[in-house]
């Protein structure tokens, strides 16, 4: 591996370098940051643009309006012109995502939770599913040093975690919606604490103030929440590194003679087929990004996809099936004040117990309910039984119904464990496209019974929490399409070249100038919101790479 | 041309119907056409949201010279998409109005400021310190690192 000569100036078009990264969400941007610092030529391709904080609607009256199409999570519905088309016809979650410098963080809630210690574990201490390669000790140090970068916000001494060393800037407040969920738990003596969430409390790294605007999953008008566009590019950009935004990657490139990969072929903005060589690298284009960049890349020698000897590129889809439980209550809790990352979490179901009836566990996140037209979205035409009138859901009973919901109400959430079945897979699609004319994935994905019984059982646990806290009302969602934001497992990792397609620090088994640093890496998906995680295991292997330059394998 | 200026008047006179019977006088509460969620509003909406023009248009010509309330009825089991787009128009330009708004106390997604090194509430009460003394909850990775 070799460095540019010239320190912080960025490669020239056309010019080898050291590192391309295919993506600049969280996990690429970390690379890109940290291999630019060590003095590596890198190029990153990004198909989407840098955000403009100026187009976040959340401090626009229309908000709720546009929240519901052009800032959709789901690509399906937003349908821009970035976005590629998913054929989820046989999925029962629709995949959210979003392409940016940032990446979907640009749209996330911010819920920073990071893996426990029992989930880089799972068939040790449960006898199924699998280990990860290494340990959540292990990951510390790397989980600590994107905290200091995230600029987490959040109270120390949380029991659900080993100890560990404080976080950057002092806890959100709660509010009265989170308080309100705080004293249900305390009477049922379970488990809560106030939420550790990717926005500072203060001034940090470039980020404003978490300001509680509540908005941000159309993308933080504040520039509070922690995205790497923010956080890292500023810094990637001063040490050299380069980005190509608009750059929608075809193929990797692959030299059979030497079994290396040569760069990446991409369509630029304007149509025209370019190709960045490369001597090594680095996929980061998400769960179902990278399996469809790998299937799309298959040649002679490996023609089930590149660096696929395993069979495995694409299987074992995990995306967090979710459901939700809403309190209503009789105080005024100004449950449309954010933060809309987590208000208080709880751990309190997390670990096995089998006499449940499933195994592994569930997080919960306490969230405010958002605006009138949030509170009154779910009054449409779906909702009406057979022989139901209009008038049974609008006219006066609207009316009635955002008196008694509207700052009323709470929602607790539930991220719970989905075990990895190779069956649930990412394709490529026969006919669907995107714009540029690169085959668009399809996904075949089914909720396992496991995950269905866990659902049920905090969905019960949850009615009971809202209860205890004085719910005059409560609706159960249950099984959410629109809620596939956690995109993993689809090139896991592991040390059999059998089992995974890439070794504990994210190089491909088949090819040894090949990196996948994305959570496709992940051989489980743990039972919370996993960026915490994927920023960390992207660091860890990132300065694995710096501090081996002198011994990989390069094109 | 802007999505809005598509409607006729007989169209909008259709969807000034189908607005009140949806969002009606209740209470304190005005009737949607009391705050022009038939008029500028529903120019607003239609401008961010170009998307529902056209499944708009089709529910507004199904329900042309009907009364209200049939037509709505037999919109939402006949053709859901332009029932949906115009119960979203006429709810997201009713709760854009700044009037309705301040009625049902919603001042929008504003800033809430904050004082981040004040002692919160849960630990003066002592909320936190019961957690703390329960202990850990976790279970430790079996072959942890020293």
């Amino acid at each position: 591996m070799t460095s540019s000569a010239d320190g912080a100036r960025p490669p020239r078009h056309g010019e080898e370098v050291d590192v391309c990264i295919v993506g600049a969400g969280p996990s690429g941007s970390v690379a890109a940051r940290y291999l630019a610092e060590a003095g590596f030529s890198v190029v990153t391709l990004e198909q989407g643009d840098w955000p403009d904080a100026a187009e976040f609607p959340g401090d626009k009256p229309e908000f709720e309006l546009v929240a519901q199409k052009q800032w959709h999570p789901n690509p399906n519905v937003r349908d821009r012109d970035r976005d590629y088309p998913i054929n989820t016809d046989d999925s029962a979650i629709n995949p959210l995502m979003y392409a940016a410098v940032g990446g979907s963080t640009t749209l996330y809630a911010g819920h920073w939770t990071p893996f426990m210690p029992s989930d880089f574990r799972v068939r040790t201490l449960d006898g199924i599913a699998d280990d990860w390669p290494f340990t959540y000790e292990d990951l510390l140090p790397n989980l600590e040093a994107m905290e200091r970068v995230v600029g987490v916000s959040g109270l120390p001494g949380n029991p659900a975690y080993p100890p560990r060393r404080a976080f950057p800037t002092p806890p959100l407040p709660i509010g009265k919606c989170g308080m309100k969920a705080a004293e249900g738990m305390d009477k049922l003596g379970w488990h809560w604490w106030p939420g550790t969430n990717a926005m500072p409390s203060v001034p940090y790294n470039g980020l404003n103030p978490c300001a509680r605007r509540g908005t941000c999953m159309t993308g933080c008008p504040e520039g509070a929440k922690s995205t790497a566009n923010i956080t890292l590019w500023p810094h990637a950009l001063k040490d050299g590194a380069r980005i190509v935004v608009g750059a929608r990657v075809r193929e990797i490139t692959y030299d059979a003679a030497r079994n290396r990969v040569t760069g990446a072929t991409y369509i630029d903005r304007n149509g025209r087929e370019r190709h960045q060589k490369a001597r090594t690298v680095i996929l980061c284009g998400n769960g179902i990004g990278t399996p469809r960049l790998l299937l799309l890349s298959a040649c002679t020698a490996f023609p089930d996809g590149l660096a696929n000897s395993s069979g495995l590129v694409g299987k074992r889809l995990m995306m967090h099936p979710f459901s939700a439980v809403l309190g209503v209550f009789e105080e005024d809790l100004e449950s449309w004040r954010g933060p809309f990352g987590h208000l208080i979490e709880s751990n309190e179901f997390y670990e096995t117990d089998e006499k449940r009836g499933f195994m592994r566990g569930a997080k919960w996140g306490a969230m405010p309910a958002g605006g009138p037209l949030g509170v009154t979205g779910f009054v449409g035409s779906k909702i009406f039984d057979e022989g139901g009138r209009v008038e049974d859901s609008w006219g006066a009973n609207l009316h009635d119904l955002v008196d008694r919901r509207f700052g009323h109400s709470m929602v607790w959430g539930i991220i719970g464990e989905d075990l990895p079945e190779e069956s649930n897979r990412v394709m490529l699609d026969p006919e669907l496209t995107d714009t540029d004319g690169i085959p668009a994935p399809k996904l075949d994905y089914t909720v396992s019974e496991n995950s269905s019984n866990m659902l049920k059982f905090h969905v019960d646990r949850l009615l009971e929490a809202s209860l205890a806290a004085g719910a005059i009302e409560t609706v159960v969602v249950h099984q959410v399409p629109d809620t596939g934001w956690h995109l993993l497992g689809t090139a896991r990792m592991g040390d059999d070249p059998r089992t995974s397609v890439v070794d504990e620090w994210g190089c491909s088994h088949d090819v040894p100038n090949l990196f996948v640093f994305d959570a496709s890496a992940f051989p489980t998906s743990g039972g919370v919101n996993p960026t915490a995680t994927i920023m960390s295991v992207s660091h860890r292997q990132t300065m694995h790479m710096i501090s081996e330059r002198r011994n990989v394998e390069a094109a | 041309m802007s999505q809005a200026s598509r409607l006729s008047p007989e169209e909008r006179a259709t969807f000034a119907g189908l607005a009140d019977l949806l969002i009606p006088r209740h209470g304190r509460m005005p009737a949607a056409t009391e705050v022009g969620a038939h008029a500028e509003l529903l120019d607003q909406v239609l401008g961010h949201r170009p998307d529902i023009v056209d499944d708009l248009l089709r529910g507004l010509a199904a329900a042309e010279r009907a009364e209200p309330s049939e037509a709505a009825n037999r919109l939402s089991q006949s053709d859901a998409a332009a029932f949906n787009a115009i119960t979203l128009a006429a709810s997201a330009a009713y709760y854009m109005c700044d009037e309705v708004r301040v009625l049902i106390g919603y001042p929008g997604q504003e800033k809430a400021p904050y004082d981040p090194h004040e002692t919160p509430v849960y630990l003066t009460n002592r909320m936190i310190e019961r957690l703390v003394r329960r202990g850990p909850i976790y279970r430790p990775t079996p072959d942890a690192h020293d």
